[in-house]
């Protein structure tokens, strides 16, 4: 019995021992000419470069033979980091997801100012270097991978269905009323075969198309603020009318009916196969369309609005960036890996793919569609630099954050999508509810932060369409 | 006698340490046996319960430490939350809608397959099981398709000319609601089938022949002698699916998204959004709060456990007193 007792605790321990060691994973292996490989992980959550990932590893590895790269795509990043976070299993690097500030405060986020010098700092687009972006207290975090004056949306049109219908570009819709006199032709010569409009159904999207068109109508507020009179606002006269706009489409059947259950992935392809003449998304979907859907015969132009007025996209919205594990064990690699993706990122990622604008300026590289060029003129249009408040006052990120956790709902994407498949008529209402609630708790939060104020929000030398650039902070200084 | 006496007292004292021995060493193997149960019981379970508790009096976004005490500050939240109280009533729907119809109909179809004259009952029953073993994830992807403004099924109903325009399924609150439960139901209608035919075979045959001999037809059979007997196993059948009906995140998530205009948004996924995601949660992802809502959903599954647990037990405890009576026994 004793020995039987000895035997069950001896294989207790020896089990305890190896899953002690276990959890401990070693990224070093040997290679096949018996040099040690040490493998990084990187995780991507942008779908439209991972083709252009793929290409810059390979490239790299060939390169660098002693080091290797795992991407692993992750649809359900913000999840995943999350999780990976809490269990202090960060991948070596990772494309942005989870705000700056909350990784800084948590020390997981590598400071880059080693590889970021002034000098290399000066090689990328006006606007790249932000707080709480790819900056935080003035030192950088984020690897730029897009250009700040990217990601607006345009309208991409079908070459195929305008010459089958005999179509011009000079009949490309520039206002609300125009869409609809083509959309009707459209649908009368095609016999009801091909749609005008193919749209999709996430919130996010929904709230991107009003929040872009309304700023033909109410260019002071681009997005949820008003930076006029220095408090939040989603309820704007721009929204409701562009969503108005896109419900009359649906019902007079000038928008496919699927577009209000189907992703952009889907949308993508009821265009790409000629059952749509118009799509509306932003700068990525031509390399989706390029590649994924092998589709080479369409157009870009700026959506229609209201009167045929411009509309624009506030710049740098989103800082999509690489980001790096502060507890790396292979910083040396990482490092080299940052440092050869500084020369050939953009090229190969962005330029060389379609998949977007680049961060960086005056990259090489050859567009694999004569498009490109075009897209990189609208989004220079169209995506134009607001005030950042962070940027007067960095107090106001906590603030944010704050103030946003007394919200039931991020923005007005959801009511939108409610209203367009009719589960509520009244639109008007139930914005106004979300734009209360948020000044309701923008200013209950303003009397716990007395750091922060109104006046950080308010920018009187501000004026739509005109790029806010550094110096206007210093004029309010 | 008083010597052999003092001998079996030495023999009867050694067998009672030895025993004593034994059970000792029979109840640390015990132990030791169990331990490894112990321990997953309270890292995986005990501990998230225990840790979810503590999280839901913070205000915490999932990373770094718990600074931000708010008391019962996320608990008032929601509850003041139209968009929580919006989720606790879909679930509701839901949870009665899959029990109604799963329950129900899985009852119906044992009775059909139970027939002893039926053939092929092996097959049928494969058949209505086969959608238990299917991942949910997959069945809301599927259904999606089918159920889609352009799916399979609006095809049909166009194509027979039961419609003129294809039926928004997926985008009307109400039919994607309906949606819902007519597939959560169509896929737990195969487990509450075995649990069902596992009770009627356990009804005795002679019963039936009784009651043949008696002359009772099909319904007379059904009503005296079947429902009747079933009535135990009926009450852990509906606890079960009331209780499966509860988590029903998978399917939502993959079929509706809990959309539109979050009509379809059950608890669970309510839970998900505000824990997990910031684009669909309130535009920062809120452990706090998720896990508050987490603990609320707990306290709702154990009510509505309890309710239904003590309509079943004081169900039982009555019949218990009226046979004893009959009998003529004391009354408890």
């Amino acid at each position: 019995m004793k020995k039987i007792s000895l035997f069950v605790l001896g294989m207790f321990v020896i089990l305890l021992l190896l899953s002690a060691c276990s959890e401990k994973e070693s990224s070093n292996t040997e290679s096949e000419s018996g040099e040690d490989v040490v493998t990084l992980t990187f995780w991507n959550r942008y779908p439209e470069l991972r083709g252009g990932f793929e290409q810059l590893i390979k490239d790299f590895e060939a390169e660098y033979p002693g080091i290797k790269i795992e991407k692993q795509e992750t649809p359900e990043a913000e999840t995943q980091l999350r999780t990976a976070l809490s269990e202090s299993n960060l991948p070596d690097m990772w494309t942005n997801i989870v705000e700056l500030s909350e990784l800084v405060e948590v020390d997981a986020v590598k400071n880059l100012d080693d590889i970021f010098t002034e000098e290399v700092k000066g090689q990328f687009q006006e606007g790249t270097w932000y707080e709480n972006g790819t900056t935080s207290d003035g030192s950088v975090y984020g690897f730029p991978l897009a250009s700040p004056r990217s990601k607006a949306m345009i309208m991409y049109y079908n070459k195929d269905v305008f010459e089958m219908l005999g179509l011009s570009e000079s009949d490309i819709p520039a206002s609300w009323e125009e869409f609809k006199t083509i959309g009707q032709k459209i649908i009368e010569e095609s016999n009801g075969a091909v749609y005008p409009i193919v749209w999709n159904n996430p919130g996010w999207a929904n709230e991107q198309l009003v929040s872009m068109m309304g700023t033909a109508i109410t260019p002071e507020v681009p997005w949820q603020e008003n930076y006029k009179e220095g408090v939040p606002q989603v309820l704007t006269e721009g929204k409701i009318e562009s969503a108005k706009f896109i419900k009359e489409l649906l019902e007079e059947g000038l928008m496919a009916p699927q577009s209000v259950e189907i992703g952009l992935g889907e949308a993508e392809a009821t265009f790409a196969v000629g059952q749509s003449a118009f799509l509306w998304s932003g700068d990525w979907v031509g390399r989706q369309l390029f590649k994924e859907n092998e589709f080479e015969n369409w157009g870009v132009a700026p959506l229609p609005t209201k009167d045929g007025k411009p509309y624009y996209y506030p710049a740098g919205s989103e800082a999509t960036s690489i980001r790096v594990n502060n507890h790396t064990e292979n910083w040396d690699e990482v490092k080299t890996f940052l440092e050869y993706a500084l020369e050939h990122l953009h090229e190969t990622v962005y330029v060389n793919t379609g998949a977007g604008l680049p961060a960086k300026k005056d990259v090489g590289g050859e567009p694999p569609f004569e498009q490109y060029n075009d897209i990189l003129e609208l989004e220079s249009e169209l995506a134009i630099p607001v005030p950042k408040p962070a940027e007067f006052n960095k107090e106001v990120i906590a603030f944010n954050k704050a103030y946003r956790n007394k919200l039931e709902v991020g923005g007005i994407g959801d009511a939108v999508v409610g209203y367009i498949t009719g589960n509520s008529e009244k639109l008007e209402e139930e914005i106004g509810k979300i734009d209360q609630d948020m000044k309701d708790a923008f200013l209950e939060t303003l009397e716990e932060f007395p750091e922060v104020s109104q006046d950080d929000y308010k920018y009187p030398n501000w004026v739509p369409f005109e790029p806010y650039t550094v110096d206007k902070y210093d004029e309010l200084k | 006698m008083a010597n052999h006496i003092k001998v079996d007292d030495k023999t009867t004292t050694k067998s009672k340490s030895n025993l004593r021995t034994l059970k000792k060493r029979k109840a640390i193997w015990a132990y030791i046996f169990l331990a490894p149960q112990i321990i997953v019981f309270f890292v995986f379970s005990a501990y998230p319960i225990v840790m979810s508790y503590v999280y839901s009096f913070y205000e915490w976004s999932g990373i770094g430490p718990l600074n931000d005490f708010v008391g019962l500050g996320n608990y008032q939240q929601l509850l003041t939350s139209e968009r929580f109280w919006n989720s606790a009533v879909v679930s509701i729907y839901y949870i009665l809608g899959t029990t109604v119809l799963g329950v129900g109909g899985a009852l119906i179809l044992a009775i059909i397959l139970n027939d002893q004259k039926l053939k092929g009952k092996g097959f049928y029953r494969a058949i209505y099981f086969l959608p238990v073993v299917t991942t949910t994830a997959i069945v809301g992807i599927i259904m999606g398709n089918i159920f889609g403004i352009n799916g399979f099924f609006n095809q049909f109903l166009l194509h027979v000319s039961i419609i003129d325009k294809p039926i928004p399924w997926l985008t009307d609150p109400l039919l994607a609601v309906i949606l819902l439960i007519v597939i959560g139901s169509w896929k737990g209608l195969g487990i509450n089938m075995v649990y069902w035919l596992a009770g009627l075979q356990s009804i005795p045959n002679e019963l039936y022949e009784s009651a043949q001999l008696d002359g009772a037809g099909f319904w007379a059979t059904l009503r005296h002698i079947t429902l009747p007997l079933l009535k135990p196993i009926a009450a852990v059948i509906i606890l079960l699916s009331l209780v499966s009906g509860i988590n029903a995140f998978d399917l939502v998530k993959t079929l509706t998204n809990g959309g539109p205009n979050f009509a379809t948004e059950t608890m669970d996924l309510l839970i998900y959004n505000f824990a997990f995601s910031s684009q669909l949660g309130g535009g920062q992802v809120r452990m706090g709060y998720a896990s508050a809502a987490g603990v609320l959903l707990g306290i709702f599954t154990f009510v509505i456990s309890m309710i239904f647990g003590a309509v079943s037990f004081g169900k039982q405890v009555t019949k218990f007193r009226v046979n004893k009576k009959k009998k003529g026994g004391v009354s408890v």
